[in-house]
Order: C-alpha cells, then structure tokens, then sequence
C-alpha cells in the first residue's frame, strides 16, 4: 500500500510540475508579445547565447563532421569500393538534419541553460526578484522574455555557422586524410543538400533555443533554499533542457520527414 | 482622516502552516511603525502581502483607501509606485554598478538615464556615499554600504511610503545606528510613511512612531517606543528583555 501511495505521490508531484511550467511557459509567451520590451536586454542575451556560444558549438561542429566523414568512409568500405558520393552525402544530410541542431542545443543547453538558471536562481534566493517587484518591475519581462526571445533567434544563427564548420570538417578529412577529390566532394555536396535538409534543421534549432531558455529561466526562477537549491536548479535546468531536446528532436523528425 | 495602510483581518498559510491568521492594523499617514517579533513569526511575509509579491489568503489590504488586494498586474505596478523597500539582505542587482541599482525604478518609469544617474547620485550623497561609489559593482562594498546604497535605492523615486525588514541586522553598533539616523532623516524629511520590521530593539525604539508585536499570526500589542519597557504584556516584556523563560516557547530538541 505504501509502494502504490509512493507512485501516486511521484505522479502528482510530475503532474504538478508539468502545470505549473505550462502555466511559466503561457505567461511568458504572452509577455513576448506585450509591451514594454527591453532591446537592451535583449541584445545581451543575443551575444551571450550567441556569440559566446560560437567557439563551442564550432568545435563540436568541426569535430563531428570530421568523424562522420571518416566513420562513413570505413562503413561503407565494407560493401562498395566506390563510397566518395555517399561520404558528401551522409555528411551533408547529417550534419543539416540532425547532429547540427542536436548537438549545438544540448552544447548551448549545456553552457547557457545552466548559466540562465543559477543568475535568476541566485536573484531568487537573494531577493533581486522581489526587489524588481517593488520598482514596478515585471520580472517575467525583465529576466524572462529577453532570454526566450534571444534563445529562439540565436540556436538557428548557431546551427547555420555549425552545419557549415562541420561540413567543412568533413571536407577536410575526405580531401586531406582520404584522398578524394576537393571540386566532387564539393559538386555531390551541393547535389545531395536539400533546402528542406537546412530549414528543417534550422526549425528544431529555434525550438531548441526556447526550449533551453525557459527550462533555464523556469527551473532559476522556482529554485529554493540557498546555494544548494541553486546548484539543483542548474542541473534541472541542464537535465531536463537536453531530455527535452532529444524528445522534439523526435517528434519534429516525424513532422518533417515521418512517412 | 483615511489612514495610509489598513490591514483588515489578513491571513496568509502556507500548505498546512499558518503564518498570518487575522493581522488587522492602520498605520497614519507620515507615521513610523516598527512591527518587532522572533523569527519566523512572519513578519517579512506581512510586508510582502502589502507589496504584492506574496498573494493574501484572505482579508484586505488598504492604500489610501484603495483595495489593493486584488489587483491586476498593471494597477499593481502603478500602486508599487508609492512603495520604496529595503531589504534585509539589500538585494542589490549585481549585474549592475552602485549607480544604476539606484537609478532602477527611475529608468523603468521613463526617466532618461543622464536624468536618472544625476538623481542616483544625489542620493547617494544623502546617505552618506561618495559619488566615486556609484560607478562600483555591489559585491565591491561593505555589508553597511550596501545597507546605505539599498536605502539609496528605496528613497530614490520619492515614494509615498517606505518598508525596512531588518535594517540593521548583521551590521556592527555604530553602523547600525548610522542606518537608524539616515532612516529616520529620510522618513522625516520627505515625509514618508515607514513600516519597519526588526528584532533590533535599539532600532525599534529610535526609528518607530509605534511599536507593534507580531506573534502567532497576530499583532497581540501596540504602544508608543516609551511604552514597550513595561508593556504590561508577558509576550512583549520577554521579547523587549530577551529572556529564555516566559510564555513564548522557543521550539528546541533536546
């Protein structure tokens, strides 16, 4: 009995949570479209998620579409002699549809989602929230509304510098390490890509970019106690910002590409 | 003449633990009413439940006869207008230098920021900071200075009335009572309504017009600061003289 009491607590308690960060998300939503709005604020958020973000997401990128190239190449060796036309296109529609924007988010979930949560979870537990109350400040649009709107703008600026470092990546491997030859893997690049390859990947990134600022500022602006409650809104934020991630990667797979 | 706060009956709980269970209270205008009491006996939730950021569970909080219990967030922010605060902690935005904390409330109400920084440093001479100070981060300055710039920032936009919780804790004597002298000169010479919380009894006595004690949810005694050494009341008397026997019973495990 106490076993089912334990599953029913759990429940309700996820269930809870799942209100109260629908609720978090309408009303932020509904404050982007309000005045007033902070272009200031704003346009720091927009270099902080996005230019600071720039020397990670871009390593990962290089790196990535590196190994793909070279993971391919080796792969296909196993059945076909000829695999030079599959690497560019393997590496172009991977890096486009799924390892830029996948990667990118969980690495800017990583760096800003934690960041995001422990500045609004310290303003929390050191009153600054209630401080901007007081000074006829809504702290939904003062803290909130800023980072959702840089975070939606910037994740497609990254993906679109990503997919073309990674593809870059590739370039590299195949023409300098396997030997191909630079004009065709370039042609069977342009001649694979599609442009729905890049929007679609540019789609999740936005959707990744909301999802990792109003995790962050969600799980900052509920954080509780003192240093410690801080610590568990950060990795909440980073946590449940990347399961998230994964799972709309998924279901806009589906919507753009599902059978 | 309509008082400036009236507090009818407000209860505020959290899940099954009471914190306010019926506080009923005017405080004049121009007054300063010091609300003295232990921890946790809600004290800081009373001033939030007036500011708006906690919500009351029931009864009615009065601003110059104005509801502002049920406000919507636009009217809320208008009514905040009136309000300055210092809080216990300053809570002094960090992202930001000395000057621009101060000039906050300004700048939100559409000040422009040449305007508004002129201003923050106006009064920052008025509590007794150097201008060289506004161009500081708050993590550069002593907890005394941050008490003095979170004054700053409460008097800055010439509010109506004015909340202090705690504003001498965890400050050495001689700076707490420089805080006492620049609360009282502020209050007095704009004059603000004040509603200050505190176990600083010192404090009480040299910044209060009245004194009120909250305990068990409610204001169970209110005098004049020469009143509070014999209030006549058992629970003010062992609270005023800080003795362990009496009838407040402090929750220890033994």
């Amino acid at each position: 009995m106490n076993f089912l009491a334990l599953i029913g607590r759990v429940v309700l308690a996820f269930l809870g949570h799942l209100g109260r960060l629908t609720l978090f998300a309408a009303a932020a939503i509904s404050h982007c479209v309000r005045p007033p709005i902070y272009p200031r604020l704003i346009g720091r958020q927009m270099i902080d998620i996005g230019y600071y973000s720039l020397p990670v997401v871009g390593l990962t990128a290089i790196f990535s579409g590196m190994v793909l190239a070279l993971q391919s190449y080796t792969g296909f060796a196993r059945f076909s002699a000829g695999s030079e036309n599959a690497v560019a296109n393997v590496v172009v529609v991977s890096l486009t549809r799924e390892l830029g924007p996948v990667l990118a988010g969980l690495m800017v979930a990583g760096r800003i989602g934690a960041s995001m949560a422990a500045e609004i979870g310290t303003m929390r537990v050191t009153e600054q929230i209630d401080a901007l109350t007081t000074l006829s400040t809504n702290p939904f649009k003062y803290l909130v509304v800023p980072r959702l709107i840089a975070g939606l703008l910037m994740l497609p600026f990254l993906v679109l510098i990503a997919d073309i470092i990674g593809i870059f990546g590739g370039f590299v491997v195949s023409v300098y390490k396997l030997g191909f030859n630079p004009a065709a893997y370039i042609s069977n690049t342009y001649q694979f890509m599609q442009p729905l390859d890049v929007i679609s990947g540019l789609v999740k990134a936005a959707v990744f970019g909301f999802i990792i600022a109003l995790m962050g500022c969600y799980a900052g602006y509920y954080s509780k106690g003192g240093a410690q409650g801080v610590g568990a809104a950060t990795t909440n934020a980073v946590v449940s910002s990347s399961i998230l991630i994964l799972t709309f990667n998924y279901i806009l797979t589906e919507l753009f590409f599902g059978t | 003449m309509t008082p400036k706060i009236r507090l009818k009956d407000v209860h505020k709980s959290f899940g099954d633990k009471k914190v306010l269970t019926g506080v009923s209270f005017d405080i004049m205008p121009k007054e300063s009413v010091v609300v003295i009491g232990g921890s946790g006996t809600g004290k800081s939730v009373l001033i939030k439940c007036i500011l708006g950021i906690l919500q009351a569970d029931s009864g009615a909080i009065e601003v110059d006869g104005a509801d502002v219990t049920h406000m919507t967030a636009n009217q809320r922010d208008a009514a905040n207008n009136k309000f300055g605060m210092l809080f216990q902690g300053a809570a002094l935005f960090d992202s930001l230098p000395v000057w621009e904390n101060v000039a906050f409330g300004l700048i939100q109400r559409g000040m422009k920021r040449k305007e508004a920084k002129d201003r923050a440093m106006d009064t920052l001479g008025k509590v007794g900071l150097a201008p060289e100070v506004g161009a500081l981060s708050p993590s550069e300055l002593s907890g005394g200075m941050q008490k003095r710039v979170g004054l700053a920032r409460a008097i800055a936009g010439e509010p109506e009335i004015v909340f202090f919780d705690e504003p001498t804790t965890g400050l050495d004597p001689i700076m707490a009572d420089v805080i006492n002298d620049l609360i009282i000169s502020c209050v007095r010479k704009q004059g603000i309504t004040a509603l200050s919380i505190t176990h600083d009894m010192h404090s009480a006595r040299k910044i209060g017009d009245r004194i009120t004690m909250l305990y068990e949810g409610k204001l169970i005694w209110v005098g004049k600061p020469e009143e509070v050494e014999h209030s006549g009341n058992a629970y003010v008397d062992q609270f005023v003289h800080g003795k362990a026997e009496g009838p407040i019973k402090m929750q220890l495990r033994r």
